[in-house]
């Protein structure tokens, strides 16, 4: 027999075994089947045949970084660059991430990014050869940052809380930019947009809201009324109301906040609102985690004479975020597809770069292409955070009663 | 009390220590006295404030009357006292009360790094002779949800060593225990009896007493009714009530 008919012979079996055992998973398979045909061919005749691509080609740059300025674009590529080598670090922190999945990871991931570099849609000559360098580049730097993590063991901690911390900082630096500097000139929080924007805002809304979340939960438990009251406070009402109130508020409340001198941009106040929001839903995840944890834990602590800011950060808040990983990376995700709603206050995000295309005079009626394009994209990154999530519980799992 | 003592140093004195919760009197009025070195054991029906009494003494519960002291230092709301306190009492629990999240290593040098200060080589050596002298070096490097009940009890007594406590104390270190990991934990804790620590044991090994205990505490309704050797609580006691006790739980 050959290989071939084996393999053939094999298939049928499995199809009898999974799709065709019964009657009526016989007809349930059938059913199904149809149905993703009815669903399935329209959608592929419309990307392959029917669709006009040409609003996403023309509009790449657009998508990717908004109005980012094109002369400063190494800028954004130099920061994608240090983004894959530093995900490459936090893929190394997975010991349950085998080869396999992190080499998949790392493709995905580069395709992910490809797109913020401007795929190959960028028309300015000289400007392809070298986002073909970055992604080099960027590929290389994955690899430096996984096997450097892996060879000298740094923990998650060290890679979470100075690896990105570190990277966040510097990318804003190097985005922003300072005036006058004829290196690194200026570029207003105004021109950035696009992918670009969302990234950012759902990075360092997680960054932000991490810690706050934490100390809010911490702040509920507090046996100090004040302390306490206002984290009650503040954490119902945040949640009592939807995040775009809080975007429109953002834009009002914020200036009246601060001093006059220090005028803040657009894209500042919406990282406020934003990270106020996860902040309050972060920390209700947690205050779950805190409650869940037995009592003789806190006992021993101080049994052992950790003192009470020890306790909390050794042994208490380590067990308590483990115990709700899945709902607090689902925060992540929810916060990375609310980031949407930033159009709504006048920013040029992914979604309100995908509004701008379909307003331009010659794409009128192309909105089923950019907003699969844009849906795509989302559904990318949030299947990566996914992934990630589900091999940190896997990881976590590990020797936990 | 003012009872003949071969020690000198007094390591804990409680005198008329009350406590009480919400309206519930648990501690009525408890006076005692332990030396340096002696092994005492703490038995008494369920519910007579044995536990509460133990934690009273590092502060897991707050008394709301009377006087403890320990090694010196006088138990109050004073943070600095109830540091002081904490680093010369190590407690044992019935459920153990590792820490899940951290290597069986980890949990031994935790509080040798962060409240003793030491370097983590030291912490680690040291973490390494206790969990030898507990009869388990091999599961250093695991989690203790992966140890038996008898194992995680060994751990548990090697993570209080590690402090170098002054004064260990004992809530029903061996309650929870199949009883086939009874006797493994028992032996630990006979062989730190001879080493000359002082230890407070509640227990309901009457075996243990017997063998180890310099001195028996009976505990009835929030306080201490019969206070005597061993071999006199077991052969000869005074109180109707700790004869009670002993017939029931001696008796079957
Ligand atoms: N946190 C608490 N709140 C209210 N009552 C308690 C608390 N802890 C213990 N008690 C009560 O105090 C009494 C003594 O408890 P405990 O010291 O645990 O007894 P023992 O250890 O001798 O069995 C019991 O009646 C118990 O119900
Ligand atoms: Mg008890």
């Amino acid at each position: 027999m050959s290989s071939h008919t084996v393999s053939k012979n094999m298939m049928i079996l499995w199809l009898r075994k999974n799709m065709f055992s019964s009657w009526r998973s016989a007809l349930l398979s059938l059913g199904s089947l149809w149905l993703a045909y009815l669903i399935l061919v329209p959608i592929l005749v419309f990307v392959v045949h029917d669709a006009n691509w040409e609003v996403i080609v023309d509009n790449i740059h657009l998508f990717a970084v908004g109005s980012y300025p094109a002369d400063q674009l190494w800028r954004v590529f130099l920061n994608v660059v240090l983004l894959m080598g530093l995900i490459g670090g936090t893929v190394a922190t997975q010991t349950t991430m085998g080869i396999k999945s992190a080499s998949l990871f790392m493709l995905f991931t580069a395709c992910a990014l490809w797109i913020v570099i401007g795929g190959n849609g960028s028309d300015r000559e000289g400007m392809n050869a070298i986002n073909h360098y970055f992604l080099i580049a960027g590929l290389g730097l994955y690899l430096l940052g996984y096997t450097t993590t892996k060879k000298k063991a740094f923990s998650r901690a060290k890679v979470f809380g100075i690896g990105w911390l570190l990277y966040i900082l510097l990318s804003l630096i190097l985005l922003s930019g300072f005036t006058g500097n004829s290196f690194l000139p200026k570029v207003t929080n105004h021109l950035w947009g696009g992918l670009l924007l969302t990234l950012l805002v759902t990075v360092v809304g997680i960054a932000a809201s991490f810690p706050f979340g934490i100390a809010l939960a911490l702040g509920r438990k507090s046996e100090l009324p004040v302390i306490k009251l206002f984290c009650i406070g503040f954490i119902e009402t945040i949640r009592g109301v939807p995040l775009i109130t809080l975007l429109f508020m953002g834009q009002v409340l914020i200036p009246l906040f601060l001093p006059p001198a220090l005028v803040v941009s657009n894209l500042v106040r919406v990282m406020i609102a934003v990270t106020l929001f996860a902040a309050a839903y972060m920390a209700e995840y947690i205050r779950g985690g805190l409650q869940a944890l037995p009592i003789g834990q806190n006992e021993a602590a101080q049994a052992l004479g950790l003192n009470r800011v020890q306790t909390n950060f050794l042994i208490i808040l380590p067990q308590a975020i483990r115990a709700v990983i899945p709902a607090l990376v689902g925060e992540c995700i929810a916060l990375f597809k609310d980031t949407s709603l930033v159009a709504i206050v006048g920013l040029l995000d992914l979604t309100g770069a995908a509004k701008a295309a379909i307003g331009q005079p010659n794409f009128i009626g192309l909105e089923a292409e950019v907003f699969m394009t844009i849906a795509l994209v989302y559904w990318i990154f949030s299947y990566l955070m996914s992934i990630y999530s589900q091999n940190l519980e896997r990881q976590l799992g590990v020797g936990i009663r | 009390m003012g009872e003949m003592s071969p020690y000198e140093e007094k390591v804990i004195v409680c005198r008329n220590v009350h406590k009480w919760f919400g309206d519930f009197h648990a501690l009525q009025g408890v006076n005692v006295e332990v030396a340096k070195g002696e092994v005492v054991v703490i038995i008494g029906p369920s519910g007579s404030g044995k536990s509460t009494f133990i934690r009273t003494l590092n502060r897991l519960e707050v008394h709301e009357e009377g006087e403890i002291i320990v090694h010196g230092t006088v138990l109050n709301d004073d943070l600095k006292n109830i540091e002081t306190i904490r680093k010369e009492v190590g407690m044992v629990f019935q459920s153990f009360n590792l820490f899940p999240h951290l290597s069986i290593m980890d949990n031994i040098t935790l509080a040798q790094i962060h409240v003793r200060k030491r370097p983590r080589k030291q912490a680690e050596k040291k973490a390494m002779e206790l969990l030898e002298r507990v009869g388990i070096p091999e599961q250093a490097s695991k989690y203790p949800g992966q140890l038996s009940g008898g194992q995680q009890q060994r751990v548990a007594i090697a993570r209080a060593l590690a402090m170098e406590p002054e004064v260990l104390l004992f809530d029903e270190p061996t309650s929870a225990l199949d009883p086939e990991m009874i006797k493994e934990v028992l032996d630990v804790m006979k062989e730190l009896a001879r080493t000359g620590i002082t230890m407070l044991v509640v227990t309901h090994e009457m075996g243990f007493a017997r063998e180890v205990a310099n001195r028996v505490l009976f505990f009835d309704q929030g306080k201490i009714i019969e206070e005597t050797t061993p071999d006199i609580f077991f052969t000869n006691p005074r109180h109707e009530r700790s004869k009670d006790f002993l017939s029931k739980i001696l008796g079957h």
